[in-house]
């Protein structure tokens, strides 16, 4: 399965490959958050998302990501980009900065339409580029550890923390297995005719019931298997047990946390700023509001 | 009519670094009806081969003649190699895991549906398949997921039966069977020979190859290293360090070892032995 190599994790040793994965979790968000903040000016927004675009292209090249798995798997973005466009045209917004770019019939189609789909086409594209980033410097097992770890909070009320972290690498450890599957039972129903590349939809729906049926069939074999196994290993979820790998907050893990928190804490003053005015406002706001 | 593979190339994995070569300049013959063994160890590229005999793997280079159609690189997305399914059937290792209709005579049929046959027919051509792997009318309206594992594969088999190629590959078709599940299947293979189809089989079981095969040809690491018969192959057994000797050619050699005057050529199964024994006996007394 050649196609599919998006986001899978890639042997390298990079500054971002060792970072800890509870805090690249933790950066991660911050950075989507921070992207997902709009101004009140088009040209504040795309500034700053130049600035972003620029920050991620250093990253990826930091964190030695492919930019053609990148572009590949834009690919199939086009079609949300018109679908996209087509709500902001059509949907009345009152919100207007820029002029009107064309009438469909006494319909007023603003430039703004076309600027708040790309705009959001961008942010998509940058989401899409950091969970890259993400999935592609972290083993998969670490980002299950990591979420455990983000849900330990959650024990106290009886939260199946560990059972969930459990079935989620379960889930993880099995995708390349499946992928093996899917195609070997491809191979079989090709050998009895099925064609999955050609043919009308009806035809082409068959074809695909012909796959999944089969691959769900052992998918639920294997599963049973494998708990089967894991009984008689003796595993019990809820017993206390030691970690192979270890997640440690090293010095790197400081200087990227502080380099993202230092460009999340300027977003929000600007953002604010934007929202209420300049940032020396805020400040003598902030102090008036504590009664100096 | 028949398969030649005329050097053929295949890499898994072209981009990845750590792409392998599967097959390295593999030519070989395969004559029409003939009972054709493929043997080696796990990785030497049997499947792979087995794989392009139907065009579900395209060489990178070189081409595999079937009958009139070539799988090459060029001939890739041809409409042909459909119809080159219909002659080359390939049932695979595990096939009982392919099985996904509401009965089992569907599910026998799917194959010839897809290659245009109408209904009833398919129906037909599946009725009589199940009956020569063994299954009787009892089964037909059965759901396949009832079934037990052999069961189940007999089911996958007579799905390719069905679709009647006059070439047969089967990928380890006894492997996980009982003794007497696999005897009962290599007799319907050996009968499917009979009536005048290519038999080839990929297969560890070296007892198998002697017993039932005519030519043999054994792969390493992609390349052909031997082609030849059973005979040859275990006469010159040292050559190949992995190499196991059937039981009965074993036996034949201590006999042998022991002064008896036996021809090993002669010795496929368990009763040509006994015939040699008795016409040295007879010479001897």
């Amino acid at each position: 399965m050649s196609s599919m190599t998006f986001g899978r994790y890639s042997f390298r040793d990079t500054f971002v490959h060792r970072l800890d994965a509870r805090n690249k979790i933790f950066l991660m968000i911050l950075c989507m958050v921070g992207i997902f903040f709009q101004f009140k000016m088009w040209s504040t927004s795309l500034l700053l998302s130049g600035i972003y675009f620029v920050a991620l292209i250093i990253l990826m090249i930091i964190s030695k990501v492919s930019f053609l798995g990148l572009l590949k798997s834009l690919s199939g973005l086009w079609f949300l980009i018109i679908i996209l466009m087509a709500i902001y045209i059509f949907i009345p917004n009152s919100n207007y900065h820029l002029g009107v770019a064309f009438h469909i019939g006494s319909y007023a189609v603003r430039w703004d339409a076309f600027c708040q789909s790309g705009y959001i086409v961008l942010r998509l594209i940058m989401m899409i580029s950091l969970a890259m980033v993400l999935t592609s410097t972290t083993k998969p097992m670490d980002m299950t550890y990591a979420f455990e770890w983000y849900m330990m909070p959650l024990k106290p009320i009886h939260f199946p923390v560990h059972e969930i972290a459990m079935t989620l690498s379960i889930a993880l450890r099995f995708i390349p297995t499946l992928l093996d599957e899917t195609q070997r039972i491809m191979k079989a129903q090709a050998s009895r005719g099925v064609d999955f590349n050609h043919g009308g939809l009806f035809k082409r729906f068959g074809a695909v019931i012909a796959l999944i049926i089969p691959l769900f069939v052992s998918a639920l074999e294997r599963s049973e298997e494998l708990a089967n196994a894991m009984i008689v290993r003796g595993y019990d979820p809820k017993a206390k047990r030691t970690r192979y790998r270890l997640l440690r907050f090293s010095w790197r893990d400081l200087i990227a946390f502080l380099l993202v928190g230092l460009a999340f804490a300027s977003v929000i003053i600007l953002f604010v700023a934007d929202r209420t005015g300049s940032p020396l406002d805020l400040i003598w706001h902030f102090f008036r509001v504590k009664g100096f | 009519m028949g398969i030649k593979v005329e050097n053929i190339f295949y890499t898994y994995q072209k981009k990845a670094s750590n792409s392998t070569l599967a097959l390295d300049n593999v030519s070989l013959n395969i004559e029409e009806n003939d009972f054709v063994a493929i043997i080696g160890e796990t990785g030497s590229g049997k499947s792979t081969l087995a794989q392009t005999f139907n065009a579900l793997i395209v060489p990178d280079q070189g081409q595999v003649q079937v009958n009139d159609f070539a799988v090459s690189y060029k001939n890739r997305k041809s409409k042909k190699v459909r119809n080159l399914r219909k002659q080359v059937g390939l049932v695979f290792q595990f096939p009982e895991y392919q099985l996904f209709e509401e009965t089992v005579e569907k599910d026998v049929a799917f194959g010839l549906k897809n290659f245009g046959e109408k209904n009833e027919e398919a129906i037909a051509a599946a009725h009589r398949a199940l009956r020569k792997v063994g299954l009787d009318e009892s089964y037909y309206k059965r759901p396949p997921f009832e079934l037990s594992g052999g069961e189940r594969r007999k089911v996958a088999i007579a799905g390719i039966l069905a679709i009647n190629p006059d070439i047969l590959v089967f990928d380890e078709p006894t492997v996980g069977f009982d003794p007497a599940s696999a005897k009962e299947l290599m007799s319907l293979i050996v009968n499917l020979h009979m009536s005048g189809k290519t038999i080839i089989v990929i297969t560890h079981d070296m007892d198998l190859v002697n017993e039932y095969a005519k030519k043999v040809f054994m792969l390493e690491k992609g390349k052909v290293i031997f082609e030849g018969t059973p005979s040859e192959l275990f006469n010159n057994a040292k050559q190949y360090d992995c190499l196991e000797i059937p039981m009965v050619i074993k036996l034949a050699l201590a006999l042998k070892e022991k002064g008896a005057d036996i021809d090993l050529n002669k010795i496929h199964t368990t009763d040509d032995l006994l015939e040699e024994i008795k016409r040295w006996r007879g010479k001897h007394e």
